[in-house]
């Protein structure tokens, strides 16, 4: 097997319904859906919204500013693609507009990275030159 | 509506060796655990009407508890797979117990058998939904991050989650059935590498082959059969909080607050009851949030409750008395519910509660993900 077919198990399955997500990832733009009908704001990306059931949903760009909800650091990698890359953390990031999503905290520090730190967007490429955004402490 | 506590009853419980099986297929292992339950309440294989397995967690298996059914030479009126990880086990006793309130079995064997250790355990470390480009794989780190919240809007300390671990190897080591037999200390905990930080090695579950069964019947039922020593099922309960955890609205609280409050309101009893407790523990971290979630104390306070020996035999609740995930077997679940079975028949020797007359077993799976609770008594 080659690397590269290797890591393309890891990247996300491109859909109709996710698609405008990662090109506008690709433009440094995080977006989530948001409803019409009752104004949920939901990631990930589905054609229904979770909260009322309504097709009446729509992209909308959010702030990329959040706070941590909880985070974890690796310390064995689990796929032969993160074997340099340990330690690194993974977290749930709660945007300030209300979706939840997991990403990487890039830069970190032990001594500050909590729940409730305060984080912003960064707009990487990740395997394949794929888009991908992270956050870091503000 | 009735209240169906204390009319059904677990007869036989049996296992196969927990460890490592190389070469054995889970069907096999299967049979063996239920041949041991049969054998233990010495009942007549015709008896048994229902089968109801959970499948392998390390391979599915389309329509598995027909194939046990067809190894075990039984052509049964209710089976079935219920697809709730390690709140299976109880699921299906579940199951079972509906199926016999509408006149459709009689007496069910409920089983599971997997071989994570010398099979396959890609189902543990697979990436979860699109972030695997973010690194997110693996269950351990998945409970961590369950771990590391709690830690900080609680101030729960890593230690702490090392009382647990001590306890559930220190009963380990009283029990033959145990894969792992060795004490550890605090300091053997913090000393352990870091498995995904906050947890390290020993907050984690051992890998293990094996297999376990139960079975269940009607109280007038195990009576007919001449059952010697019947284990009253006196609550049930389940609750089920998401499959994302990043979906969850509060991921320091399990399924074990709605589903521990209905087994308790069902059997009529309160936390304080119990004289043991056999609580799913594939992470320190998730026996503590369900002892919490249970009521054996309040949210946030796990930590302290369970230091200074408290959940050790001696103390003033004794968990997870053969060892749990942690150290007897990294089954996911059946085994508690054994051993709760056999704490209250007695049958414990080294490890015995004295006295045992009521106890509250968890089940649970995914990522606190599903719930079940039973609660058992004589």
């Amino acid at each position: 097997m080659s690397e590269e077919t290797t890591l393309e198990e890891l990247l996300p399955v491109i859909t109709d319904f996710n698609k405008h997500y990662y090109d506008s990832l690709e433009k440094g733009e995080l977006v989530a859906k948001k409803c019409n009908d009752c104004d949920h704001s939901f990631l990930p990306a589905a054609k229904y919204c979770p909260n009322c059931l309504s097709e009446n949903v729509d992209w909308k760009v959010l702030s990329g500013e959040g706070t941590v909800y909880s985070w974890v650091e690796y310390h064995r990698p689990y796929h032969e693609a993160f074997k340099d890359k340990v330690p690194y953390v993974v977290a749930i990031v709660e945007l300030k507009e209300g979706p939840r999503l997991i990403s990487n905290i890039i830069d970190y520090d032990l001594n500050t990275l909590k729940v409730g730190t305060q984080v912003e967007a960064v707009f990487t490429k990740g395997f394949s030159n794929f888009p991908m955004v992270n956050f870091r402490e503000k | 509506m009735e209240n169906l506590s204390e009319k059904y009853c677990i007869i036989g419980v049996g296992q196969t060796k927990y460890g490592k099986h190389p070469g054995r297929t889970t069907i096999d292992m299967n049979v063996e655990a239920i041949k041991n339950a049969i054998e233990d309440c010495g009942i007549d294989k015709s008896s048994i009407d229902a089968v109801l397995c959970k499948y392998p967690t390390s391979t599915f298996s389309s329509f598995y508890s027909l194939q046990v059914a067809q190894a075990i030479g039984i052509v049964p009126k209710v089976s079935g797979v219920i697809d709730m990880g390690g709140a299976s086990n109880i699921n299906l006793i579940q199951y079972a117990i509906t199926s016999m309130e509408l006149g459709q079995c009689e007496t069910a064997v409920i089983s599971f058998a997997d071989n994570p250790l010398t099979g396959s355990r890609n189902a543990y470390t697979k990436p979860w939904g699109d972030s695997g480009v973010h690194g997110w794989f693996g269950t351990p780190p998945a409970y961590g991050m369950i771990a590391q919240r709690h830690m900080d809007l609680y101030g729960t300390k890593s230690e702490q989650l090392g009382a647990i671990a001590v306890a559930a190897h220190k009963h380990a080591a009283l029990n033959p059935n145990a894969q792992s037999r060795k004490e550890i200390t605090i300091e053997d905990h913090q000393n352990s590498k870091f498995i995904a930080r906050p947890l390290h090695l020993y907050d984690c579950c051992l890998v293990s082959d094996g297999g376990a069964a139960v079975i269940v019947t009607s109280v007038e039922n195990a009576k007919k059969l001449g059952v010697s020593n019947p284990v009253t099922i006196l609550g049930l309960g389940q609750s089920h909080p998401s499959w994302d955890i990043e979906l969850r609205k509060e991921i320091t609280v399990s399924g074990a607050k709605e589903s521990g409050r209905m087994a308790f309101e069902m059997a009529g009893l309160r936390p304080q009851d119990m004289d043991f407790a056999q609580i799913y523990d594939c992470f320190s971290i998730v026996n503590l949030i369900t002892l919490e979630d249970y009521g054996f104390c309040e949210k946030g306070e796990g930590g302290s409750f369970v230091e200074n020996g408290r959940i050790e035999l001696g103390g003033a609740l004794p968990v997870n008395t053969s060892g749990g995930l942690l150290s007897e077997t990294g089954m996911p679940g059946m085994q508690l519910i054994i051993e709760g079975v056999r704490q209250i028949r007695g049958e414990c020797s080294d490890r015995q509660v004295p006295d045992a007359k009521l106890g509250i077993i968890s089940n649970q799976g995914g990522i606190m993900s599903t719930h079940a609770t039973m609660i058992l008594g004589r």
